[in-house]
């Protein structure tokens, strides 16, 4: 059974092209990460993914049927949003009371264990939260609702460093305990690296790789340099971004960082090492 | 059942807190127009208690389109599922609010019966020719699902439509009505439904179901507005 499949899915709001046809699919439990700069589609495709928009065209199939408006899909798809609204009147123990009542798989001693973890005010009401605890709440629910897709949309937003920690643990072990797939959006791909085993990049309304995360890992050098040097070893087509410091290049090139690589950039004079994640994927869908 | 558990749990928490406010001002003005009556005495005091009541029905679906629709969305419910119910949840609210304003006229009548006040609260049902507290009641829930319905309809419009759309809308219909009422002939109209009054009312709950049937397909895709 596929968890995810995409087919030549269009998604406008009002007139404008919001996602041109998006097509990835995924048939194993793993922790996915989903990059992409601002605008670039991301929320609605999270959104076509959990059924809160339908598509214009195309094919969404989460778990085997379409999810829009269809129940049996929705309480085994769990989407926290960055913004997510709760009540104006909930306090945590209501939030968590109606969040059991939509998912089908809610550990209730997981949700009371992250709970105490994160300090949350059972009584307090939530409106009268801090970005940080409006954000816990979020992550609790997301996690203790065990959804068979489960996906956050920027979850570290407003954590300060401990807290992010704790969820970042919270998620492993959750995971470990009930492997599921997890989509995770985040800007800060540094972070969330150490978790994902795939990554998702969206960029101009439209997919532009879902690959393993060692593609990531090992794709993208920065090299110093002659310009003819570099170019005797890298193809132009592969070159990101070109930069001159002190009479010498500086060179990102879109190649995987391999021992024949590195050893031609040292019979060359080039310098040359890995770029981080970040930089590489900016460069790549600018 | 077991799926609409979650959102009729939502709509309920909110409708509890209007539930208990809209008693509790029926409760004053009960108290109130009885302490008047008893104390000053007027002649021919026919107060109407039911106001508030009828009042909030008929604005409260504009607010179930606010934050309980957006809680349920966010937490995996589908928006059939909401309507469902809001539906189940709205009929719940007309029977006990209304179930309220008839034991609180009720229990004015007592009052002017066993004491001197002179209140005689006034109640919509003796528009009908009706007389006894179970037909008061029904006059009631009929007013009640006419008003939730007309509500629930103009709300959805607007959500789905938004504000300038819906005026354009309302001007139209208001230049058509106008135009009908001086131009047209509505005696027929008035003589039928001052002829058959109670019958008008039974048609008054009816386009309140036809009202929520209409709003069905204009929310079941809505998009949401964040």
């Amino acid at each position: 059974m596929k968890i995810i499949d995409i087919r030549n899915v269009n998604f406008k709001y009002r007139d404008e092209l919001i996602l041109e046809n998006i097509t990835f699919d995924e048939d194993s439990p793993v922790i996915t990460g989903l990059w992409g700069r601002n605008g670039a589609g991301k929320t609605t495709l999270m959104k076509l993914l959990s059924g809160q928009e339908r598509e214009v065209s195309g094919d969404v199939c989460v778990l085997n049927a379409h999810p829009f408006n269809n129940h049996a899909v929705s309480k085994n798809i769990s989407y926290l949003r960055e913004d997510h609204h709760f009540g104006k009147s909930w306090t945590v123990k209501d939030a968590m009371y109606f969040a059991s009542l939509f998912n089908e798989n809610w550990d209730q001693e997981e949700a009371d264990t992250l709970v105490e973890q994160f300090k949350l005010p059972r009584k307090k009401k939530i409106a009268s939260f801090s970005k940080g605890m409006h954000t816990m709440v979020q992550l609790v629910i997301g996690l203790a609702s065990h959804s068979k897709v489960t996906i956050f949309d920027e979850p570290t937003n407003g954590l300060d460093a401990h807290a992010r920690k704790q969820f970042f643990q919270a998620l492993k072990k959750s995971y470990d305990k009930n492997p599921r797939y997890i989509l995770i959006s985040s800007h800060h791909i540094n972070e969330i690296e150490p978790l994902c085993e795939k990554l998702l990049i969206i960029s101009d309304k439209s997919i532009k790789f879902h690959e393993p995360i060692e593609y990531f890992q090992t794709q993208g050098v920065s090299m110093m340099g002659k310009i003819e040097d570099i170019k005797s070893v890298v193809s132009s087509i592969d070159i990101l971004e070109t930069a001159q410091i002190m009479g010498r290049s500086k060179v990102m090139a879109n190649v995987a960082m391999t021992k024949e690589l590195k050893e031609s950039c040292e019979r060359n004079g080039i310098q040359i090492e890995k770029t981080s994640m970040q930089d590489f994927l900016v460069n790549i869908t600018s | 059942m077991n799926h609409l558990k979650g959102p009729v749990s939502i709509i309920l928490k909110d409708l509890k807190v209007q539930f208990y406010l809209f008693t509790a001002i029926t409760l004053l003005l009960v108290i109130v127009y009885s302490g008047i009556g008893y104390y000053v005495g007027p002649d021919n005091f026919h107060p109407f208690i039911s106001g508030p009541i009828y009042g909030m029905l008929l604005i409260l679906p504009y607010f179930m389109f606010g934050d309980p629709l957006k809680s349920t969305i966010g937490l995996g419910g589908t928006r059939v599922n909401y309507f469902t119910s809001f539906i189940i949840s709205s009929f719940i609210l007309i029977v006990s609010l209304m179930i309220v304003n008839n034991v609180f006229f009720q229990l004015s009548d007592l009052l002017t019966e066993h004491t001197k006040s002179t209140t005689h609260v006034f109640h919509l049902a003796s528009l009908f020719g009706v007389s006894n507290a179970l037909s008061y009641f029904w006059v009631d829930i009929l007013l009640g699902i006419f008003l939730v319905g007309i509500g629930t309809l103009l709300s959805a419009a607007l959500y789905r439509f938004g504000y300038i759309w819906m005026l354009g809308i309302a001007v139209v219909i208001g230049l058509v009505g106008f135009i009908w009422f001086t131009l047209g002939d509505m005696s027929g109209i008035f003589k039928w439904t001052l002829e058959n009054m109670y019958l008008s009312l039974h048609l008054l709950g009816g386009l309140g179901i036809v009202c929520i049937v209409l709003t069905y397909p204009l929310i079941t895709r809505v998009t949401l507005k964040c």
